[in-house]
């Protein structure tokens, strides 16, 4: 983390309290909070804790949630009875629909001020979009894609985690170096030649990259 | 409101202790109170651009050791009324200088003083980070070629992430762009970046443009600020930057080439 300060960037983050859920004491979950801020994670919410837990961290004003992983291990409630016409309202089961979680969505990643040389951005889970200048020897990197709205001098590494569908879309092409899914290529003055400045899109067919230009 | 501001470029040799000389002079000979400060520890300069290097008894690492007073370490400076100089320690090394006690030092200058300019030494190494820590402005002086213009780009970087005004969420630091030994000869001959070649990488305001001249040496020599050898290009425009960064308008000199008698009268 030392190597890469700016790598979180206010990312919020769920608190998994599954190792610590048997234990009596109740975990310090502001300071747990301000540590995490230190580090420029914003902690948003705790899952899979004791019941104690849980209320303490209501308390405090942080959300709830339950992790997909704990409800597969959950008895899955049987679902009430249909409502026919016979049936009383009265004599359904007072049951609660049970929460099937979600992974709150994640939306695209929008950085407006210039990356400068030695920043390094990533959108984790998301598409990246950036609207200022990517200076040569900065990086900018998406789970997703990537859309430079503004020169791109430096490297941008799309589909991070392997998504190889992933493309690049760069407004003015200047880059060093381009990548999809781990797949790059180092970007010489003889690409450049052709495509300096230009509008282009970039993106993976098999194990090559290709660079079109956009109208 | 007291002001920091720090004169600053990650690469060295740029024109940072000249300019630090120049402006706070400068901004003291429009009357008001001035400190400047040397963070550059082990390799301190400013006292001799400032023509004080037979003065200094205490410094800025003393000053944060409690070894003296603070008022004991400043030194008045001998052209302008309302200019003090703290001058860097030459004997220790950078480890001196400790986050709490510049704090401290920084603190105790806004008390009595509008300005307080801080001359960063080069690199992105401690005393560069303690110098840009508390500022709410920089000078960020770029001569017009590639390697400063990339440095000055990385420090950019540093300052928008690792200041005092970043780490607590407040206004940003207001960024300014100094270019400095630009040569128009130069820049017609493709040997330079242009002004304008510079301002679209680094994508940050223009102060004003100090040109390459030997007074910037000769001053050195003589212990006074550029900003005093009266009617030289770089005196003016140190005075065009100082009127633009207080928010008077100045157009920008000395961006083309002085045309010779022949060239003006058959045009060119």
């Amino acid at each position: 983390m030392a190597g890469t300060p700016d790598f979180f960037n206010d990312d919020p983050v769920v608190l998994d309290l599954t190792t610590i859920k048997d234990d009596e004491e109740l975990p310090n979950i502001q300071e747990i909070a301000h540590t995490l801020k230190r580090y420029k994670l914003v902690l948003v919410g705790v899952a899979n804790g004791s019941v104690p837990q849980m209320h303490a961290a209501q308390a405090l004003g942080f959300g709830l949630f339950n992790s997909a992983t704990a409800i597969s291990k959950k008895n899955l409630k049987p679902e009430p009875p249909p409502v026919t016409s016979k049936t009383k309202l009265d004599e359904r089961t007072n049951e609660q629909p049970q929460v099937i979680s979600h992974n709150s969505a994640r939306t695209t990643k929008i950085i407006t001020t210039p990356v400068r040389t030695g920043q390094q951005v990533y959108a984790q889970g998301s598409d990246l979009i950036v609207l200022a200048p990517v200076s040569a020897g900065a990086e900018v990197l998406a789970d997703g894609n990537i859309h430079v709205y503004a020169p791109l001098r430096g490297r941008a590494l799309a589909g991070a985690k392997g998504d190889t569908s992933a493309r690049i879309f760069i407004r003015s092409m200047q880059a060093e170096l381009l990548s999809i899914a781990g797949s790059y290529r180092v970007i010489n003055e003889q690409i450049l030649q052709e495509m300096r400045g230009k509008s282009i899109q970039v993106y993976l067919n098999g194990e090559q990259l290709l660079m079109e230009l956009i109208p | 409101m007291a002001k920091v501001i720090v004169v600053t470029s990650g690469k060295g040799g740029v024109g940072k202790t000249t300019t630090s000389a120049s402006f706070a002079a400068g901004l003291a000979l429009r009357g008001h109170k001035v400190a400047v400060l040397d963070f550059d520890v082990g390799l301190r300069n400013l006292d001799l651009i400032m023509g004080c290097e037979r003065r200094v008894v205490y410094d800025f690492v003393n000053v944060i050791n409690k070894e003296s007073s603070l008022k004991q370490a400043l030194i008045k400076d001998k052209h302008c009324e309302s200019l003090y100089i703290l001058p860097a320690s030459q004997t220790r090394d950078k480890d001196a200088l400790s986050a709490e006690g510049v704090e401290r030092v920084i603190n105790e200058l806004k008390e009595s003083f509008d300005y307080i300019v801080c001359d960063s030494p080069a690199g992105i190494e401690k005393g560069a980070m303690m110098a840009l820590y508390h500022a709410d402005e920089a000078i960020i002086v770029t001569n017009p070629e590639v390697s400063s213009v990339r440095d000055s780009d990385r420090i950019l970087g540093i300052i928008a992430a690792k200041s005092r005004r970043a780490e607590m969420g407040e206004d940003p630091v207001k960024e300014h762009l100094l270019v400095t030994r630009y040569s128009p000869k130069r820049v017609r001959l493709g040997e330079m970046l242009s002004v304008a070649d510079v301002q679209e990488i680094l994508n940050v305001p223009l102060l004003g443009v100090i040109p390459e001249s030997e007074v910037v040496l000769q001053a050195s020599n003589a212990g006074a600020p550029a900003i005093h050898s009266a009617g030289s290009d770089v005196a003016e425009a140190y005075g065009d930057a100082i009127a633009r960064f207080l928010g008077e308008e100045r157009p920008m000199r000395f961006v083309n080439e002085k045309q010779g008698l022949l060239q003006r009268l058959f045009g060119g």
